[in-house]
């Protein structure tokens, strides 16, 4: 900590008077990233029937009326039961393929490559390619095409948390717990996993967030009339201008922030952890 | 709980460097040898063919006799303390020391018995319950020490233990480890860059440069009587003269009638005035270039007059009257009788002899 206090001082000095305009940028920037919130949310809160701004604020009717509604209810009960198995899968092939890279021989650049690659893949060619797939093992009618594509494409997320965390431990630690008798399920057990809690629980949370977001997979793979939650507000949108629209936008970014107050949470506690 | 252990003809190939080149060694029961060299010399590779961490391509590694060479390294019953401790961060003191009891699957009780006992040894049974986040650097040093030696393993492995710490830590810490070590009555093996704390800590001694042995002896020996150019230069400060059978320039024969490179430590040359006595025949003149001041010694570069090519290092005391000493003075240097170790030129007999012996055997 008094390292990064004394880089930021060093900076500061460097950068001297253009310190200023680095902060007002940083302010900037941090009001623009807050922009989709400071609008939908009074909408969603509107007590008009129509999707209007500025909002005639102050009314939950939007709110109720998406929890009234069939459709919402079980888009969004539909979303959470995609997002966990796709979380869970993502966890554990994305912290797996972590560990198994870094006690890589050879060849590791092309593996890391490899398993980052699906960040970078044209999502909407992969989905068609999915669907394609998915039809010809006649499951378009179920969930498990749309969790198996999340899955792959939050894969990566996980893999690059997990990595991260690895790199940030004494890479001697494996090594002193086998010579103190520790099998390679020990180290696993013992060191390697429980170093790691904190970046596999920030990955299992980003890709939980990350399918509850997704829409493109989502839209091409789910089965007709029962899409995910940004499958169901695409659909609305072009239908209706219906402010429930703006409700079930702010209960997505509501999960979303919820998720990120939990991992921010995780690593205020692993910080503490590290320092008590 | 000692063990003895044997290298033999081990060789390692790390990429595209040759770390190890076929090195017979062999570290006695209750021993404790550290491995001395510059980096890149092979001691570091030589520790991990020990431990097991690196697979030899050539060789073998016996404990006791028995075959190691291809035993994982948690089947080799070692206990190694790394120059970054590796403790492991997410554990208390306690639970470190705990690890390879765990591992053993000890009772409980005899667990908590052994770790108390251990902390106790290396002076940290107060801080038994603390993360070791929050210890210092020489507190760390006790917990990797304790972590290593609670199981009662065959052999102790230390790799630049010290390395980490400050100088007064590190001598006052030499000291405890040897200690310890003999207390215990493991066999060790360190590894070290420092002469100093090789010479302090070993009753062997094995100086490696580039991928092989150049030297194995008690401290002593092998800074008295190196038997390579590397060693003598290596450990300690070392002048290097010319002997043509057994004569130094300037100081006539000192040495049995062997040609090569005479090594003379600096402690065992001395400064006579001029004017004093001169019947000593080991005494050769020179001339005072340079006079640092060093604390309890002042240190002396002198041009002899009989080989004005060589500079000689020397250590004086500084006690008042001895500090008269100046640069330009005209000066006598004595050498303390039988301090002249000569490595002989290779191809004269002694070197030859040994090359012979080395092939036959």
């Amino acid at each position: 900590m008094n390292d990064r206090a004394a880089l930021r001082d060093s900076l500061r000095l460097a950068l001297g008077p253009a310190g200023l305009a680095i902060d007002v940028a940083g302010v900037l920037l941090g009001l623009f990233l807050l922009v989709p919130i400071v609008i939908i949310f009074p909408v969603s809160l509107t007590s008009d029937f129509f999707l209007t701004w500025p909002p005639h604020l102050a009314s939950s009717r939007w709110f109720e009326a998406f929890f009234d509604s069939a459709v919402w209810t079980e888009a969004l009960m539909r979303s959470i039961r995609i997002a966990v198995p796709v979380a869970l899968i993502a966890t554990v092939l994305g912290t797996l393929s972590a560990l198994g890279l870094a006690y890589a021989r050879r060849g590791r650049r092309l593996l890391q490559t490899l398993f980052i690659a699906p960040l970078v893949l044209p999502i909407i060619t992969y989905a068609l390619g999915l669907y394609d797939v998915a039809q010809r093992f006649d499951m378009t009618g179920s969930a498990l095409p749309v969790i198996l594509g999340q899955a792959m494409l939050a894969t990566p997320i996980v893999f690059i948390v997990v990595s991260a965390g690895l790199a940030g431990r004494d890479p001697l630690l494996p090594r002193a717990a086998a010579s103190l008798g520790a099998s390679a399920a020990s180290v696993l057990w013992r060191i390697e996993l429980p170093l790691l809690r904190v970046s596999i629980l920030a990955g299992a949370l980003i890709a939980l967030a990350y399918s509850f977001d997704e829409i493109i997979v989502a839209y091409f793979l789910s089965p007709p009339g029962s899409g995910t939650l940004p499958v169901q507000i695409l659909g609305s949108t072009r239908e209706t201008a219906d402010p429930t629209i703006a409700a079930a936008s702010m209960i997505v970014i509501g999960i979303a922030t919820t998720i990120a107050a939990l991992l921010a949470l995780a690593r205020a506690f692993a910080g503490r952890r590290a320092t008590a | 709980m000692s063990v003895r252990a044997d290298l033999t003809g081990v060789a390692v190939r790390l990429g595209s460097v040759q770390a190890l080149d076929g090195i017979d060694l062999t570290v006695a029961p209750g021993q404790f040898l550290a491995l001395l060299g510059p980096s890149g010399s092979g001691k570091t590779t030589t520790l991990n063919v020990l431990a097991g961490f690196v697979r030899p391509d050539r060789g073998t590694v016996r404990f006791d006799g028995a075959d190691v060479t291809r035993v994982p390294p948690h089947r080799r019953d070692l206990g190694i303390v790394f120059q970054s401790y590796a403790l492991f961060p997410h554990m208390s003191v306690a639970q470190n020391v705990e690890f390879p009891l765990r591992m053993r699957k000890l009772a409980r009780g005899d667990r908590a018995r052994r770790v108390e006992e251990t902390l106790a040894l290396v002076g940290l049974h107060e801080q038994a319950s603390r993360p070791v986040a929050t210890l210092s650097g020489g507190q760390r040093q006790r917990v990797a020490l304790a972590r290593a030696v609670v199981f009662e393993p065959r052999m102790m492995l230390l790799d630049e233990p010290l390395a980490a710490l400050d100088k007064q830590l590190r001598d006052s810490m030499q000291l405890e480890l040897r200690r310890l070590q003999q207390r215990i009555g493991i066999t060790a093996v360190a590894v070290t860059h420092d002469q100093v704390e090789a010479l302090t800590m070993a009753d062997v001694v094995a100086v490696m440069c580039d991928g092989r042995i150049e030297q194995v002896g008690p401290p002593d020996e092998v800074y008295l009587r190196p038997s390579t150019l590397f060693v003598a230069t290596f450990l300690g400060e070392a002048n290097l003269l010319p002997a043509r059978h057994g004569e130094l320039p300037g100081f006539g024969r000192v040495a049995g009638g062997v040609s090569g490179q005479a090594v003379v430590r600096p402690e065992h040359v001395s400064v006579v005035l001029e004017d004093g006595d001169e019947d000593g025949r080991t005494a050769a003149a020179a001339t005072v270039e340079e006079v640092s001041f060093q604390g309890s010694r002042l240190r002396v570069r002198a041009r002899l007059d009989a080989a004005p090519e060589v500079s000689l290092t020397l250590s004086e005391s500084s006690t008042p009257g001895s500090a008269a000493v100046r640069p330009g003075d005209r000066v006598q240097l004595a050498l303390e009788a039988g301090a002249v170790h000569v490595i002989a030129d290779a191809g004269s007999a002694p070197a030859a002899l040994e090359a012979e012996v080395r092939r036959g055997g």
